[in-house]
């Protein structure tokens, strides 16, 4: 049941993320660039549900985006797999959830995932310039991400709690 | 059993619980990997999901379309349909002015002819007065036996005057109100005219009948045994009538026989006047009396 749980909790997360991503934020005028939200769900997968479910939704997510996006299956999916992955692993190793160190983490998923973009962006064909792709996508993505992460995974960490699905039953502290 | 179940055991032993995350990553990471460099190589042909997806998606759309274009045909065809069926009925109500139009017009050809051989008759017996008269009523089924005319005393007809048309008599005024007179045509049972051929003047009786005058045609009755018409042998009204002016046509005389008694012959006429069918005819105001009274005179 728990593992079910946590794959209902998942998918639907995963799905409202997805149309929040490419259907409604993009609709909303004044942001200079859009949240990475289907980042923070696999961050929050890994750390909330284990090394083996932020494999699987970075896989799943990856996979996503390389459909309706690139167009080379795989890309996406491969470093959000890791990142997925590594963040369950490290989740798995924490014995409570601080938020800086959070927030920390977030950071170097964004720039792991930038950076991966970066050096094989070649490999799909998309050539990223590194000064004006710094200042205009991931700088402000980065920052948004920052401040929509926290009510994402308050309220992923509130649900998982309540359902008793979440592996590490360590506090979650502020500072 | 103790194979599967040595089978099961070995396989859960050594190969699911080796399966783990780290395996899988591995697994997966070369998996994608080789996606990634496959299509990064082969880039033109390679199978992308956005391939596969257009494969299974553009039939539908195709469909869809299909669809969508097989409304519009039809819409179209029916606007056009409707359109025609609109032109359609224009054209016939058009059509029917045009039809009501060129049948006033026939019939005005048809009364113009009516009148120019009236008026040929007229020129013909030119030294008659005559006035012209429409036929209002009949007393006949099939043939004009006895009918009415437009024309009475307030107009000078007078009983006795003599009723033709254009091919020959018709018949004669018998009674004359204010504003009408009733003809009896010469094909009326127990008429009697005296008529002769027209050349040759010999003398017979033109008698209507009963029976014949359904058929539109006169007995010829009291012709001498030596009564010939000839090639000729129309009939005109006899000079010796006392009613009836002279020369004016009755019809044609046919088969013609010697009668048992050797002395007379008889004979059916064909009238000149297609008693069928008539419409205008010409009432002659000059009388046989006053003919003879003028004549008389001189």
């Amino acid at each position: 049941m728990t593992g079910l749980k946590r794959i209902l909790v998942t998918m639907v997360s995963l799905s409202l993320m997805s149309i929040l991503q490419t259907l409604v934020l993009p609709r909303i005028g004044f942001l200079i660039a859009l949240p990475n939200l289907l980042l923070i769900i696999v961050m929050a997968s890994g750390f909330l549900f284990g090394k083996a479910y932020g494999l699987f939704v970075g896989v799943l997510t990856g996979l996503l985006i390389d459909v309706i996006g690139t167009g080379t299956p795989g890309f996406h999916a491969l470093i959000l797999m890791w990142i997925g992955y590594a963040d369950g692993f490290l989740s798995e190793k924490m014995e409570s959830e601080i938020i800086p160190v959070l927030y920390l983490i977030l950071l170097a998923n964004e720039v792991l995932y930038h950076l991966y973009q970066f050096v094989f962006g070649f490999l799909i064909g998309a050539k990223f310039p590194f000064l004006p792709y710094l200042k205009e996508t991931v700088i402000p993505e980065t920052l948004l991400t920052l401040v929509v992460f926290l009510p994402i995974y308050g309220l992923l960490l509130f649900i998982s709690k309540r359902w008793d699905l979440k592996i590490n039953k360590g506090e979650v502290k502020v500072v | 059993m103790t194979v599967f179940s040595a089978i099961k055991t070995f396989l859960m032993n050594h190969i699911v619980s080796r399966i783990t995350s780290r395996v899988v990553i591995v697994l997966l990471s070369a998996v994608l990997v080789f996606s990634i460099l496959y299509h990064y190589f082969m880039r033109d042909d390679a199978v992308s999901p956005s391939t596969i997806l257009g494969a299974v998606v553009v039939p539908f759309q195709e469909g869809a379309n299909e669809v969508g274009s097989f409304l519009y045909r039809t819409d179209t065809k029916r606007l056009d349909l409707k359109a025609a069926r609109e032109r359609v009925s224009e054209l016939e109500k058009e059509n029917l002015e045009l039809r009501e139009k060129l049948d006033r017009a026939n019939e005005a050809i048809l009364e113009n002819e009516e009148f120019r051989a009236l008026l040929r008759a007229k020129e013909r017996l030119e030294s008659y007065e005559m006035m012209e008269a429409k036929i209002i009523a009949n007393d006949g089924v099939n043939s004009f036996v006895r009918f009415t005319i437009n024309r009475g005393t307030m107009d000078g007809v007078k009983p006795d005057m003599n009723v033709i048309n254009a091919d020959g008599l018709v018949g004669i005024v018998t009674s004359v109100g204010l504003n009408y007179a009733v003809v009896t045509s010469i094909i009326e049972d127990h008429s009697s005219v005296s008529a002769m051929t027209r050349h040759g003047h010999q003398n017979c009786i033109a008698a209507g009948d009963l029976s014949s005058s359904q058929k539109g045609s006169m007995l010829l009755t009291n012709a001498l045994a030596d009564f010939d018409p000839g090639t000729d042998n129309a009939l005109v009204t006899s000079s010796i009538s006392d009613k009836y002016l002279p020369g004016l046509l009755i019809g044609y005389a046919e088969e013609v026989r010697l009668n048992s008694d050797g002395l007379t012959k008889s004979g059916t006429i064909r009238t000149a006047v297609d008693f069928t069918s008539l419409d205008e005819v010409l009432v002659i105001t000059t009388m046989k009396e006053a003919l003879q009274e003028t004549e008389a005179e001189e």
